[in-house]
């Protein structure tokens, strides 16, 4: 394994951790697939679809998320937002983010 | 839209069956609102190549949908020490049953099996161990598919650990080896006195027997190789020597030099009945009896002086 495959290897281990609290928070307004994957990448979350899409359906079955089938533009579409245990768990998992942030801050120096 | 269409089809083809037909409509919605937006972008429709392009960029079909499937994975991180474990007791367990089971004193002289016995317990162990393999993978598949509680398997105490060190350690493969060799050692001796299997269906069923001294060995070397095979196992249970083992050890090649030392003070080892008309293989047998018996004994003797050494240097 050359060492930009190491490289690409780890970089996708440290960023599936973050992934759920990106998603979680990025869903405190509504979406669907496609306008949640674009609103990530937009704000320079690139997510590929096969990790996107089953990541929102599991939560949805932790209930976390609450979904609503809507016709949009002639299509139907499923859109989910958080439900309140995931606004808990989002505000716990963003203190322990900033927890974790300073602690590898005065780690890294 | 047809390359998309089919895109879709196959994808579906992989979900999973009670929940197709949604995630399907699900992930069909976000596809085709990508495709708009990159239309809206191009202010055109999207062109084959570019189509064939976004496709590629999503992945295989299988593969995409194969996200969607609950388990991912034949044994998970919380199972596999446990399978692991029982997977390599498993196979060493029924490893010796199988060699044992073939202990039928299949080696003959005459049909030069010496040579074709060590690669039927070979490819009947390479048998044994898939067939391990596939049963204990399935039943910890199941057992993790409805996630059966297995917190039994990793119930331990601090102060049960066994001691591991490297005194103690030891190496499965030598134990293995160990284990072959005795067994093989075990089904060579006892065919020395089937004469029946020798020689049967020829002249000289009767020409070569064992002598009377040496037939009151059979027994005690059978169950001195015995004893030594279960000690082996034990310890690859245990996955290394405690001191009832090393003991166990110990006493064991007490026992074959015993039985070596008696066995070195016969004067006859084999009778030729001179008297039926033998052959040049008989003469041939004969002498490769009375020439390399002792030899093999003073060999067999030295390796369970050093077994017995070296475990006496562990305890």
């Amino acid at each position: 394994m050359t060492d930009s495959e190491h490289y690409q290897k780890l970089k996708l281990e440290l960023r599936r951790g973050v992934l759920i609290l990106a998603v979680l928070a990025e869903l405190r307004e509504e979406h669907y697939g496609y306008s949640l994957r674009k609103n990530l990448s937009v704000k320079g979350l690139e997510i590929d679809e096969g990790t996107l899409y089953p990541l929102v359906r599991r939560l949805e079955k932790q209930q976390l998320l609450v979904s609503e089938w809507r016709l949009e533009n002639n299509r139907k579409k499923r859109f989910y937002c958080l439900s309140d245990i995931g606004h808990q768990v989002l505000a716990q998992l963003t203190e322990e983010w900033h927890n974790t942030e300073t602690t590898l801050n005065s780690i890294l120096g | 839209m047809n390359m998309i269409n089919n895109y879709l089809d196959n994808f579906e083809k992989h979900l999973p069956e009670e929940s197709r037909e949604e995630i399907r409509e699900e992930f069909e919605a976000s596809l085709l609102g990508q495709i708009e937006d990159q239309e809206s972008q191009l202010e055109r429709p999207l062109n084959e190549q570019e189509q064939e392009d976004l496709l590629l960029k999503i992945g295989h079909p299988m593969k995409v949908a194969a996200g969607f499937l609950s388990n991912q994975q034949l044994i998970g991180a919380d199972y596999y020490p446990a399978y692991k474990k029982v997977l390599v007791l498993a196979f060493w367990i029924y490893a010796a049953i199988t060699i044992l089971k073939m202990l039928p004193f299949n080696i003959s002289l005459v049909d030069g099996s010496f040579i074709t016995t060590p690669i039927i317990i070979f490819w009947a162990l390479v048998e044994t161990g898939i067939w391990v393999f596939a049963s204990v993978t399935l039943i910890f598949y199941l057992l993790e598919k409805y996630q059966t509680n297995i917190d039994f398997l990793y119930a331990w105490s601090p102060k049960q650990l066994s001691s591991s060190g490297k005194k103690l350690s030891l190496s499965r493969v030598e134990t293995g080896f160990e284990i072959l060799f005795v067994a093989l050692f075990l089904s060579w001796w006892n065919s020395l006195f089937g004469a029946d299997s020798f020689f049967a269906g020829t002249e000289l069923v009767n020409a070569i027997k064992m002598s009377e001294s040496m037939a009151t060995m059979q027994w005690p070397v059978n169950i001195v190789g015995g004893l030594s095979i279960m000690v082996s196992i034990y310890n690859l249970v245990n996955a290394g020597w405690n001191k009832v083992s090393l003991i166990i050890n110990i006493l064991v090649g007490a026992a074959d030099l015993v039985i070596i030392s008696i066995m070195m003070q016969f004067e006859q080892y084999a009778i030729i009945d001179i008297t039926i008309e033998t052959n040049r293989f008989v003469e041939e047998f004969a002498s490769y009896i009375l020439l390399n018996i002792r030899i093999t004994l003073a060999i067999i003797a030295a390796f369970v002086v050093w077994d017995m050494v070296s475990s006496f240097r562990k305890l």
